[in-house]
């Protein structure tokens, strides 16, 4: 680091927000008070915990896990430096001249043929001339002495006893409003997808195969909702989102919605008239629309809705209510829709024993 | 020599004296300008690339933002810039904002975006530049510390010749993305979204960083790039610092490291790439910088 002091300055109100918010549900707990803790009272009535997480329960979630995570990197940080000078007072050395016995002196030098072996791995980087060699010469030494100090820490760590006690956060649920959303599936399903995307994005494109898959294994569990997310100044995702709703009104929103998404993200506006031509929309009737802006509130509704749920970049998948980002593998997506059909069982199971009501 | 003579000799001696000393002695610096002509120069993360919406977000730069009629009526970020505070505290009247930021812009760039600052007579210039410098395809083309140096000192010679008297440069030291790399870890570990997929689809193409992203990369090999990033700021302070202390009565010369000391948090780093300040983290840049900058006790 850089100006350790600076650093150390610079955490200290960081340590006492995570102090804070860490504490702030254990002494809840140890006061006996229920889960939904009161955070607010207007006139005497309370506003609690629960009210506040309907509109802004992933956002607390992004805030612990970040809390999470600054606990978990400057534990280690501490725990390192303690394991550095237990060490060195151990060998009756200072932690710099311990460094330099047990990291600096026992890099080996580099000699040239190191480079050598080095371009031959990665031959793209060859050819850059002596000046480049040098360059590459000063990585490789620098390289190995980092290289030497982190496994010297990890040998370190190896010997002690190190554990990191913090709980990480749960991911919480929230209730996703679809009313008016097209959606697709059994009505009834036990687990709901709602997949916030735009029509010209591959990605969007990508999380929508995924769903497709999902909704082929499983069939007749599964209920599929669109929201629109898009950058209203990109003029293509807004076209493609006007012609949406437009599709949405004509009663044919999957044709077009299929069809556009065929073009794995590729739509300009000549492509997303040819989607809407593929899916039988009746283009007038949308021209007429697009012209006087009706369709647009619908868009910008959904846009600001996501906003206020969390969702900052497209894809995202809500699966009953649980944030899971369209980024992230086919096996996990399948693993998070088996698990709440599961536990939607249980829950069933449970209510014909009468055990929940 | 004449009763007459002696004093006009001695007049004589005594203007050279009034003219010379100031310069041998230094003389009083001229007066700090008001901030009111702003010009940034710098990279993507001047112009706010990816922080809210896909591409570049000028009105979310923590140098240049604004906040509008249409950025209130989008709900878009108030991101309180450098611009934004410089109208709060010193008025509208003679206002300018200027940028010069440029993504994909490095070291070697900064002359360039100097003599546009120059040509735009700006009283506040700021530079937050080296990002691009340290983010490279490979590890050999990180430039040398001469290089770097060089071309720093390329840049503002050009400001140190031609801004106005009373202007003040602001150098703020590169950022830390060794932490936005870290920030992006804890992106994946909570299930926000996978950065490694977004730089794989997107971000790798178009601002390449394999130095620090790529999933190629050995701990100590993004240890290393963040060594050359210590190494560069250890430059653009000595340098300011030497700025400070020649004879240059014209202009004011600050430099912070604020910024690579800042611990980015997961909601200051973008969803949409992974890689740059979201919003949120360019509102949380302009404060840092802010208070650790030449004008910190204009507080409103």
């Amino acid at each position: 680091m850089a100006n350790p002091k600076k650093a150390r300055w610079f955490w200290k109100p960081w340590m006492v927000l995570a102090v804070s918010l860490a504490l702030v549900p254990a002494a809840g707990m140890a006061a006996g008070q229920p889960e939904d803790e009161v955070i607010a009272t207007l006139d005497g009535k309370p506003i609690t915990l629960s009210e506040i997480e309907e509109n802004a329960a992933f956002q607390i979630y992004r805030l612990r896990g970040s809390i999470y995570s600054l606990l978990q990197k400057e534990a280690l940080e501490i725990a390192d430096r303690r394991l550095l000078a237990q060490e060195a007072a151990r060998q009756g050395l200072s932690v710099e001249a311990l460094l330099e016995k047990e990291v600096d002196r026992k890099v080996t030098p580099l000699a040239e043929k190191d480079v050598d072996a080095y371009l031959a791995e990665h031959p793209e980087q060859a050819g850059k001339g002596p000046e480049g060699r040098a360059r590459l010469g000063s990585y490789l030494v620098e390289r190995a002495r980092i290289q030497r100090r982190l496994d010297y820490l990890a040998s370190l760590r190896e010997k002690a006893d190190y554990r990191f006690l913090a709980k990480s956060p749960e991911q919480p649920r929230i209730r996703v409003d679809i009313e008016g959303a097209p959606w697709r599936g059994a009505a009834r399903a036990p687990v709901t997808l709602v997949h916030f995307a735009h029509f010209s994005s591959r990605l969007c494109a990508e999380s929508a195969q995924k769903i497709r898959l999902i909704m082929e294994e499983f069939p007749g569990r599964i209920r599929w909702v669109h929201r629109n997310f898009l950058d209203i100044q990109d003029p293509d995702a807004l076209l493609a989102a006007e012609m949406g709703e437009a599709a949405l009104r004509q009663g044919r929103f999957w044709e077009y919605h299929d069809a556009v998404f065929a073009r794995m993200g590729s739509a300009p506006a000549k492509a997303i008239r040819q989607a809407a031509r593929e899916a039988d929309l009746d283009e007038a009737r949308f021209d007429g629309e697009h012209k006087r802006g009706t369709l647009l509130p619908r868009v910008k509704d959904d846009i600001g809705y996501g906003v206020r749920i969390g969702v900052q970049a497209a894809p995202v998948i809500f699966v009953n209510g649980i944030y899971f980002s369209g980024t992230f593998p086919f096996d996990e997506l399948r693993a998070l829709v088996q698990k709440e059909m599961n536990r939607v069982n249980k829950d069933e199971e449970a209510k014909e024993r009468g055990d929940i009501r | 020599m004449n009763r007459k003579n002696v004093w006009i000799l001695s007049a004589l001696i005594v203007l050279c004296l009034l003219l010379i000393v100031p310069q041998v002695f230094g003389a009083d610096k001229a007066s700090q300008l008001k901030p009111k002509r702003l010009s940034s120069t710098g990279d993507s993360m001047t112009e706010a690339i990816d922080s809210e919406l896909p591409a570049a977000n000028h009105w979310a730069s923590w140098a240049n933002g604004y906040h509008g009629f249409w950025e209130w009526l989008l709900g878009l970020t108030d991101v309180y810039s450098h611009n934004e505070r410089i109208t709060k505290n010193f008025g509208s009247s003679g206002r300018a904002n200027y940028m010069e930021a440029k993504s994909g812009s490095d070291m070697f760039d900064f002359p360039g975006q100097a003599a546009q600052s120059v040509s735009r007579q700006a009283s506040y210039v700021t530079v937050l530049m080296g990002q691009n410098d340290v983010c490279q395809n490979s590890f050999a083309e990180i430039p040398t510390d001469a290089v770097f140096e060089a071309k720093f000192r390329e840049g503002m010679a050009k400001l140190k010749a031609g801004l106005p008297a009373g202007a003040t440069v602001y150098i703020v030291g590169i950022v830390d993305i060794y932490r936005l790399w870290q920030v992006a870890a804890d992106k994946r570990a909570l299930g926000i979204v996978d950065c490694e997929v977004l730089w794989a689809t997107s971000l790798l193409k178009w601002y390449p960083c394999a130095t620090m992203l790529s999933p190629l990369n050995r701990e100590s090999d993004r240890q290393y790039t963040r060594g050359r990033i210590i190494g560069f700021n250890a430059i653009l302070k000595r340098v300011t610092e030497e700025y400070n202390t020649a004879p240059d009565s014209r202009h004011y010369y600050v430099f912070t490291d604020a910024i690579f000391n800042y611990r980015f948090v997961e909601s200051q780093v973008s969803d949409i790439d992974c890689f740059h300040p979201s919003a949120s983290g360019q509102k949380e840049i302009s404060q840092v910088i802010w208070s650790a900058g030449p004008f910190k006790i204009y507080k409103k």
